[in-house]
């Protein structure tokens, strides 16, 4: 008589053999390399590796000690935060109104339109968006035509947050219709018969069975973007910015490129990044409780 | 069920492919034949030359420079010094990796880290450093004899300071890259040639006079504005010596220690004049967003004509001679000062970089002959009649195929200095007749460069000609400031220290940040007493401390 044990293996023990080669990967690349962690505590030095000398908190002292750091945690937030939002509001709303078109094929016309700039790189879209956005640019000059005076969308630094985070829900809320228009169109359209009989409208109908439902994916795609809380788009700030918005527009990671990177100077990277890291960990937790405890929803 | 066993355990064999993949290159350390002739030596001035015995390799690496116009069949591993190394020294040389050139830096650290280094390579100032400290790189001062060049020795007395900073105890533990010379450190103020003409006006002595022109132009040509800036500030900068500021260089201050010079009070004057000139209107609205790009566009376009650049700016402007025509160059002028007297030009350290040679190569002399080589034939070939005229342009490809070899390739201060800026001056008085034999082939690679620009009334040979053949070129100008001794020397003569490299260029980006808000009229000029007290509370102080303990007076 086999065991459960046995039973198990062979049931599922074909399964977990295929996943195998994918796991000892991911511990050979993602895990292993965790020791390099200890960079951050020490004065790195390549020619000495890993026995360059410790220095404790030293660089964790270093870089909180340097205002220009301590805001750009501040604007990171700021910046992140907003793009989570519109990164739904925005995508949920089009694909709602992208539900309500009748026509396939104007349907799907739309729908690859939105989605392709999300795969341009921002080192192209900045140039787009450099001359869009400049004095004498297209922008301004609807400004100029209503009775305004110019605006400086990259160089004030109120604005700056506010245009990053407009290009870039613009940049990538294509992405986010097509997951959200294929949960709408998963919802059993008996409920749509069923409540057409109650004598539900549109909007009745709209608000209490579309979003309802649509819910779990909202929630599913915000947990998945809390994680990034702390990345507010290196790639597009870096592009798109200058000294003078540095006050509202430098994240952590365009900070830490001119820190670390620019020079070699790895040790101070690291130290970001670990905080980076530990900050993350307590906020993706967070959004995981939250999931499990609002939306009903829990990822295991 | 025993099929799909079988299947996952091939699976879990592939497992290895993941790993292989990216990899594959291979790099030794110095290795095979030993150096025969190591204490041989032939005779005359050639003594250096002597060809191994046995084929010696020598290891290096690499990074591309796409703009090279390579001979058909050729690339960076494999082209007319390679072959050249080889006819003339029995050396093969060996590239175990070429990077772009944006990755260079990181692919030597990650060689660094792994311990897996060529025979010769070239180094950053805070690498070299480190490496000797860490007693990787071999001890060169009993190979020099033997195996350097007299012209490399030239060279090296060229740039006492600069050769100074490669010595340890005594000790040459590289050979710095070198600059071009100070002279060539010196920047410039490029005023456009017609509009000049047209307004009559002389060349400006004071800022005053500066002001005069930038009205001028601004009122000739409606539309346009008075002086180009970008978000860097670099053009700030660049116009120390108008207020005798030193920006960014390390000089002594009033009590003796070794200051910063962009938070000395001239700087202050500097920013004023500018945060005036944006309110005056004779920068554009928008200068803290656009780059360099923009301005030099902006110069094509005819929209200014006033602008703070390097020696070599023809090279960049050469795109408004075309659009606007032959006359429309931008032509150098010395920067005039508040006062109107001569000013003092602030020079920086003339080094970025260190060809070092492995510990544990076996093969030094070889690579120390490598080096001279391309001395030789960038600057001694043909004078001894050895090569030919048309065999050292396969080597120098028009200037850009020179600096194919770089693990190798010392630049030339010795030949590129004030030497060959005469000969040029005396070229360009002379209806562009070569009067003096050149002393180096470079020179005459130089003058076919710019010779398109006379001959044909080509814009190609712009960038060169205004450098050096114009009657008041950029390097002549600069060569009377030298002459005249109104410059100062950056206190850092090497590496910056640890303890400030730490800080990356963060502490200059927090002086542009504040100084752009000063001149935009966002914060007033007092605010600048702010900034300098951040900027030593970021680690500014920790950095001046640092800089006074490595290169200040008490040693």
């Amino acid at each position: 008589m086999p065991s459960r044990l046995q039973k198990t293996l062979s049931r599922e023990g074909p399964y977990y053999a295929l996943i195998l080669p994918a796991v000892i990967v991911v511990f050979v690349f993602h895990y292993v390399p965790l020791y390099g962690v200890v960079i951050a505590f020490q004065r790195f030095n390549v020619a000495r590796g890993f026995s360059s000398p410790w220095v404790g908190f030293a660089n964790f002292q270093q870089i909180f000690s340097q205002v220009q750091f301590l805001r750009t945690i501040g604007n990171t937030v700021f910046i992140a935060v907003l793009k989570i939002i519109g990164g739904i509001l925005v995508p949920v709303t089009f694909s709602l109104l992208l539900n309500e078109i009748g026509n396939v094929l104007v349907k799907r016309f739309f729908q690859t339109l939105v989605y392709l700039p999300y795969f341009l790189s921002w080192v192209i879209l900045a140039g787009v968006f450099i001359d869009m956005l400049s004095l004498s640019g297209i922008v301004n000059k609807a400004v100029v035509f209503a009775g305004g005076k110019p605006i400086q969308f990259l160089a004030d630094p109120t604005l700056f947050p506010w245009v990053m985070v407009v290009t870039d829900v613009w940049k990538g809320f294509g992405f986010g219709t097509v997951v959200y228009l294929a949960a709408i169109t998963s919802i059993d359209p008996g409920l749509y018969e069923a409540s057409l009989v109650d004598g539900a409208g549109r909007w009745m109908q709209t608000r209490r069975i579309t979003i309802p439902l649509l819910a779990p994916t909202v929630v599913l795609m915000t947990v998945l973007s809390l994680g990034n809380v702390l990345n507010a788009g290196f790639d597009q700030i870096y592009n798109l910015y200058s000294p003078i918005v540095y006050s509202r527009g430098d994240i952590i990671d365009t900070f830490v490129y001119r820190l670390g990177i620019v020079q070699a100077q790895y040790s101070v990277g690291a130290a970001v990044g670990l905080f980076k890291s530990a900050v993350s960990a307590v906020l993706i937790s967070l959004s995981l409780f939250l999931a499990d405890r609002f939306a009903g929803y829990w990822v295991f | 069920m025993k099929r799909l066993l079988i299947l996952a355990a091939l699976l879990v064999a592939l497992v290895p492919l993941a790993f292989a993949s990216g990899g594959g290159e291979t790099s030794a350390t110095g290795t095979s034949a030993t150096a025969g002739d190591f204490g041989k030596r032939i005779g005359g001035a050639n003594y250096w030359m002597a060809k191994f015995d046995q084929p010696v390799t020598l290891h290096v690496v690499n990074f591309e420079r796409p703009q090279t116009p390579f001979l058909p069949g050729d690339g960076t591993t494999k082209n007319e010094w390679t072959r050249g190394i080889k006819e003339f020294l029995n050396i093969d040389i060996v590239t175990d990796w070429v990077s772009d050139s944006a990755g260079y830096t990181a692919k030597l650290n990650l060689a660094i880290a792994s311990k897996e280094l060529p025979d010769v390579f070239r180094c950053d100032p805070i690498q070299f450093t480190q490496l000797v400290e860490a007693g990787m790189v071999a001890d060169l001062t009993d190979y020099q004899a033997n195996n350097l060049s007299g012209m490399v020795f030239k060279i090296m007395e060229a740039a006492p300071v600069v050769t100074a900073s490669a010595k340890f105890n005594g000790r040459l533990m590289g050979l710095p890259t070198y600059g071009y010379g100070d002279l060539w450190q010196i920047y410039d103020l490029w005023i456009r040639n017609d509009w000049m003409k047209q307004s009559g006006l002389p060349a400006p002595k004071s800022i005053a006079d500066l002001e005069k022109i930038m009205d001028s132009f601004m009122k000739a040509n409606p539309g346009s504005y008075g002086m180009g800036a970008e978000k860097t500030l670099n053009e700030v900068f660049k116009s120390g010596a108008a207020f005798n500021a030193k920006p960014r260089i390390w000089v002594d201050g009033p009590d003796g220690s070794i200051v910063y010079g962009s938070v000395q009070p001239e700087m202050k004057a500097a920013i004023a004049k500018w945060a005036e000139w944006y309110k005056k209107g004779y920068l554009r609205k928008d200068f803290m967003a656009i780059d360099q790009r923009a301005i030099v566009g902006d110069i094509a376009a005819g929209k200014v004509g006033v602008h703070f650049m390097e020696n070599w700016a023809g090279w960049v402007y050469v795109d408004a001679v075309k659009a606007l025509g032959m006359d429309a160059f931008m032509a150098p002028y010395e920067i005039p000062t508040e006062s109107g007297k001569p000013g003092i030009f602030p020079i920086g350290f003339d080094n970025g970089a260190y060809l070092v040679v492995n510990k544990n190569s076996k093969v030094i002399p070889a690579a120390l002959k490598s080096i001279s080589f391309v001395s030789w034939v960038c600057m001694e070939a043909t004078s001894q009649g050895i090569l030919t005229d048309a065999q050292v342009d396969r080597y120098l490809l028009k200037g850009e195929g020179r600096h194919t070899m770089i693990p190798i390739e010392l630049n030339d201060p010795y030949g590129n200095g004030p030497a060959m800026v005469e000969w040029a001056h005396k070229v360009g008085l002379n209806n562009y007749q070569i009067t003096e034999p050149a002393m180096t082939s470079e020179w005459k690679a130089q003058y076919d460069q710019a010779a398109p620009w006379w001959r044909d009334k080509s814009p190609t040979g712009y960038g060169r000609w205004i450098q050096q053949y114009y009657p008041q070129s950029s390097g002549w100008q600069n060569l009377q400031v030298i002459k005249q001794g109104r410059y100062v020397a950056t206190r850092l003569t090497g590496a910056m220290p640890a303890e400030g490299a730490a800080y990356g260029s963060t502490l200059d980006e927090l002086l542009v940040e504040g100084f752009t808000k000063i001149i935009v009229g966002e914060q007033p000029l007092s605010y600048f007493d702010t900034l300098v007290a951040q900027w030593k509370s970021s680690g500014g102080d920790v950095t001046t401390k640092a800089v006074n303990r490595a290169y200040g007076k008490k040693k």
